[in-house]
């Protein structure tokens, strides 16, 4: 019997000791955070913790957007929640809802097979996640390597492997659900906004010199885009556009035509088709030419005015 | 000599896992990819040496001049649970960035078996504190291990050819399997 009971107040007694020490701890390490984040958790989120917005789990995300909120930048979204819960949120946290921008993916990537160089001819390999564990198929480790785990992956028939082995994205079929962007092993897919009309079709961040001798529509990285057009912007050698309609002079500046302005070429047409490809050299000479005449004319008149600031002292003095 | 023989016991020969099948659940479920499996040993090495120790000490202390001895494994899980509970919180108070990389995994690991099988085997085996701590620090190490390997053959096996009846789950039993009998050649490497 008193062994019973020692069993029990032992137990009893660890129990009572951690509920204590548990309850006191929790004061003392209590993290200030936000309410409204716990309120957002709890009563506004799916709450089934899917990840698929980016975050571990619907508490990250809560976080995430209150920290959004406070510094006024866009809120992330809720793929399974949709635009209800983006209503939601907007209407909890006192915003404007500006409905979410819809989305389209692309694939960043204009190497077909007769411009990008080949690594290595990867022999009864029909896919690139495989492909990638070999290094891939092209020089390039950053391009599309044209497989097509993509179009496999894709539910709604978006994406088709074009002509010299890139695959392109239907912008009218592409409901932006991420699938590609997981599948392909390159990184080379991005869901960029579907009002956006200027590409920047190169995913490669290798040294300049390494991508020159990739690919002859790689991005080296050079800037000249960005002087024409403050909305580009380089980071690890690679030109990204943050805008939605591109200067054509940026598109026309660019050393190797990696830039694709839409409204003039459809990306498509940009990546495959060798007409529209010499419609834009035409265009591209046209410009430089006009250029040219433009800095040929400011370079005579500034000539002219050293003259004739010369002659005038010349006169002067005499007087 | 002593601890390195328990280091490579619990490493190799009495790998948790695979020689001991404990802790199998996380063994399944989050090794899918190597950066969650990555993450769920770093946790693992954590909350087992923590709760290895404090039971250890509990033990010793307080239920063996008691003569509790047959209370351990309730006591154990009591204080496994509460332990981790506290360590979490401490954790997000002190440290953010570890609570970041370690935070989803840490309720996770409240009530794994291979954490209470650590604590329960280093009283059964009659260690002295520090190989106590060895044993439960290997025992982790090779925790994460198996789990390492068992999800990088998963990375593998996602984008291979198998067949559709074997697909998933199946394949990765069979693969749990083969692995564990690659670990039973370790059995004779220590004598005893």
């Amino acid at each position: 019997m008193n062994e019973i009971i020692i069993a029990v107040v032992v137990l009893a007694g660890i129990g009572l000791v951690a509920g204590i020490l548990l309850s006191y701890f929790s004061k003392v390490f209590h993290v200030e955070q936000d309410p409204r984040i716990e309120e957002i958790n709890e009563n506004i989120l799916p709450g089934a913790n899917c990840g698929a917005c980016g975050y571990a789990g619907c508490i990250d995300f809560a976080r995430a957007v209150i920290e959004a909120a406070q510094s006024g930048e866009k809120l992330p979204e809720c793929p399974p929640g949709g635009p209800d819960v983006a209503q939601e949120l907007a209407s909890f946290l006192g915003l404007e809802h500006e409905g979410s921008e819809r989305k389209t993916a692309l694939v960043k990537c204009a190497g077909t097979s007769d411009r990008a160089t080949e690594r290595a001819y990867i022999r009864s390999v029909h896919d690139c996640r495989t492909a990638a564990l070999f290094g891939g198929n092209k020089e390039c480790q950053y391009g599309c390597m044209g497989y097509g785990d993509c179009v496999k992956a894709c539910p709604y028939d978006a994406i088709h492997i074009y002509q010299g082995n890139i695959a392109i994205v239907d912008p009218e079929k592409c409901t932006a659900c991420g699938i590609c962007v997981d599948v392909c092993p390159n990184d080379v897919i991005e869901l960029v906004p579907a009002n956006r009309q200027t590409h920047v079709l190169c995913n490669s961040q290798a040294p300049t010199k390494a991508t020159r001798s990739a690919c002859s529509v790689g991005c080296i990285g050079c800037k000249l885009c960005q002087r024409k057009d403050k909305d580009f912007s380089i980071e690890n050698n690679l030109a990204i556009y943050n805008g939605n309609k591109g200067k054509e002079e940026a598109a026309y500046a660019c050393p190797n035509d990696v830039i694709v302005n839409t409204w003039q070429f459809p990306v498509v047409a940009f990546v495959e088709s060798t007409t529209a490809r010499e419609k834009f050299a035409a265009r591209k000479a046209e410009y430089k030419a006009q250029e040219k005449a433009k800095r040929k004319k400011a370079a005579a008149a500034r000539k002219a005015k050293k003259a004739a600031a010369a002659k005038k002292k010349k006169e002067d003095k005499s007087e | 000599m002593e601890y390195l023989l328990i280091a490579i016991n619990s490493v190799f020969i009495g790998n948790l896992i695979l020689a001991k099948f404990l802790g199998i659940c996380p063994f399944l479920g989050v090794s899918k990819k190597v950066s969650t499996a990555l993450g769920m040993s770093m946790a693992v090495m954590f909350v087992m040496t923590l709760a290895a120790t404090v039971t250890w000490i509990l033990f010793h202390f307080l239920l063996e001049p008691l003569n509790l001895q047959y209370l351990r494994t309730i006591v154990f899980i009591l204080v496994i649970a509460s332990l981790v509970q506290l360590t979490e919180m401490a954790i997000q108070k002190i440290s953010p960035a570890l609570y970041e990389a370690l935070g989803i995994y840490l309720p996770l690991i409240t009530t794994n078996c291979a954490i209470l099988g650590v604590a329960i085997n280093s009283i059964e085996k009659e260690y002295n504190f520090l190989g106590m701590l060895v044993y439960a620090f290997f025992g982790a190490v090779g925790f994460g291990l198996a789990l390492l390997l068992f999800s990088g053959i998963r990375e593998r096996l996602d984008i291979s050819s198998v067949p559709k009846s074997f697909r998933g789950a199946a394949s990765s039993l069979i693969v749990a399997g083969i692995l564990s009998l690659a670990f039973m050649g370790f059995a004779g490497l220590v004598p005893g």
